[in-house]
């Protein structure tokens, strides 16, 4: 058997280019070893860019995060394959922690209890970064996001706090602080979410003018702005959550009577503050008030989360729900997981 | 009796060895080249496909067919695809992602592309080499050190004769 001679395949490199960004990472740092213009292809740049983008824009193995509630120090990987949720690892993360803060292209931001001590994680590629967040005796974080600075090719840490917000840089592995210029009136703010290199947050406020979603992009000079709403959406007392659906912002909007969820998404750029309504979710039986920005596309269906982390699928077309499986779950820190082989340098 | 409209037209295809195929138009215009041709006029008399032998042609057929007499729903399709797929060695494979590239099928390149991905997953540094003859370019020193860099990625690899 092992001397059976095999015949090989000559497949064109451009079919080689097709086929090779579909593996998971760990295939693909085993297949660094096949030889030195492998190596160099899954090393390229551009190479981790492209299966980013596959990874985030078909997640094509359904793969979830969560925080282990059973043993500490470990998160467990899960996927989602015909209405059932089952483990496929426990995940040793390679620091202490205790808060999971933030998560953007395959990286988590983890910190210890004072806030003081930050760790960046990729647990595909089983890299980690950690770092001081020197603030913390003066300033309690409100808010965290991660961002990749397209501009400047850097990977950076946000952090929200009352008066001012802080940037860390991966490149340069120093923090900037700065005051904000524009009073903004934080009151609540919700997880950071970063799409397409911007960061945004939900900031709940009861006033006149409602909530209103505040970004941040480092083409305004780092700083936190507040983003237009659609037209035709009333705010005002809303319910609205931030989630980042096939690379793009949506926004969920719990509608009146508590019956529905509504689901902009807006234009791409960061500039662009047109939004689209992408669909209502009708009939909504838990009552929408307990519904938890989670969503995820499962081929052209939805997976939904509700506050009493009760999942359910719901099927746009036909308006209907459908039961799922979820007993693998423990309900708390859940996040849709995308494969990277990306770490700061 | 179908009405004059309602007729379905049928394409014959000839295979690089030379084997001929019956297939419905409304099948075959999956792949992009027939349907350039059918819409050019050129699908006459018979469509010659120089680059895929008369196994793999059978086989683009039967998924042609297959899939098409499906109705709108991405869910069945891709159910389909997967079971059409799921009894193919990798020599099948690779043919059928280069007649798919060639007949520009971009649905089944990616069910075909992502399951070749799905067959190499688990497979050694050594299948990979000869599957796709490749050189083992490194010096053993080369090789011994990118190894250890990424060790632990050489557990639960299936077994192989050389790793």
């Amino acid at each position: 058997m092992a001397a059976e001679q095999e015949e090989s395949v000559h497949l064109p490199l451009e079919m080689i280019e097709i086929i090779v960004p579909k593996l998971p990472v760990k295939s693909l740092l085993r297949f660094k070893s096949v030889s030195k213009s492998w190596n160099t292809m899954i090393s390229d740049p551009a190479f981790v860019k492209n299966h980013l983008q596959i990874s985030k824009h078909s997640n094509p193995h359904n793969l979830f995060m969560q925080e282990n509630p059973n043993s500490k120090g470990f998160f467990s990987l899960v996927k989602f394959e015909d209405r059932k949720f089952r483990t496929v690892e426990l995940l040793e993360c390679p620091c202490a922690w205790d808060n999971f803060l933030a998560f953007c292209d395959g990286v988590l931001l983890l910190s210890d209890i004072s806030y003081n001590k930050l760790t960046l994680w990729n647990p595909s590629t089983r890299q980690t970064a950690k770092f001081e967040f020197p603030y913390a005796h003066c300033c309690y974080p409100m808010s965290y996001g991660l961002y990749h600075d397209r501009t400047v090719d850097d990977f950076k840490v946000v952090v929200i706090c009352r008066d001012h917000c802080a940037v860390y840089s991966c490149k340069d592995k120093a923090w900037t602080r700065k005051r904000r210029i524009q009073d903004i009136g934080l009151v609540q703010i919700g997880s950071g979410v970063c799409v397409d290199g911007v960061v945004y947050w939900v900031n709940h406020r009861w006033s006149s003018d409602g909530t209103h979603i505040l970004y941040f992009d480092t083409k305004d000079d780092d700083e936190l702005k507040v983003l237009r709403k659609p037209k035709n959406v009333n705010f005002t007392g809303k319910m609205i959550d931030l989630i980042c659906l096939r690379d793009s912002l949506c926004m969920c909007c719990i509608g009146r009577g508590m019956t529905n969820v509504q689901i902009w998404i807006k234009g791409k750029g960061s500039g662009n503050s047109t939004w689209k309504e992408l669909m209502t979710i009708e009939n909504v039986q838990t009552r929408a008030s307990c519904f938890e920005p989670l969503l995820h596309f499962v081929g052209n269906k939805i997976l939904i989360v509700w506050k009493d982390s009760k999942l359910v699928v719901y099927n746009p077309s036909e308006k209907t729900f459908e039961a799922v499986d979820d007993s693998v779950l423990s309900g708390c820190g859940f996040f849709p997981y995308t494969e990277s082989l990306f770490f700061p340098k | 009796m179908a009405a004059e409209t309602g007729t379905p037209t049928t394409l014959t295809l000839k295979s690089n060895d030379d084997e001929l195929f019956s297939v419905a138009e409304s099948a075959a215009i999956l792949s992009v080249t027939i349907r350039n041709m059918v819409e050019d006029g050129c699908a006459g008399g018979v469509i010659p496909l120089d680059n895929v032998d008369g196994k793999t042609l059978a086989s683009v057929i039967t998924y042609m067919n297959g899939i098409s007499a499906i109705p709108a729903d991405e869910e069945k399709k891709k159910s389909y695809r997967d079971k059409f797929l799921s009894d193919k060695d990798f020599e099948t494979l690779a043919d059928m992602v280069l007649a798919a590239n060639y007949l520009n099928m971009s649905c089944l390149m990616d069910a075909v592309s992502a399951k070749i991905a799905q067959v190499m997953e688990k497979k050694s540094v050594g299948w990979v080499r000869r599957k796709f003859g490749i050189e083992n370019d490194y010096t053993p020193e080369e090789e011994a050190a990118v190894k250890e860099e990424h060790k632990w990625t050489f557990e639960g690899v299936e077994t192989d004769d050389d790793n």
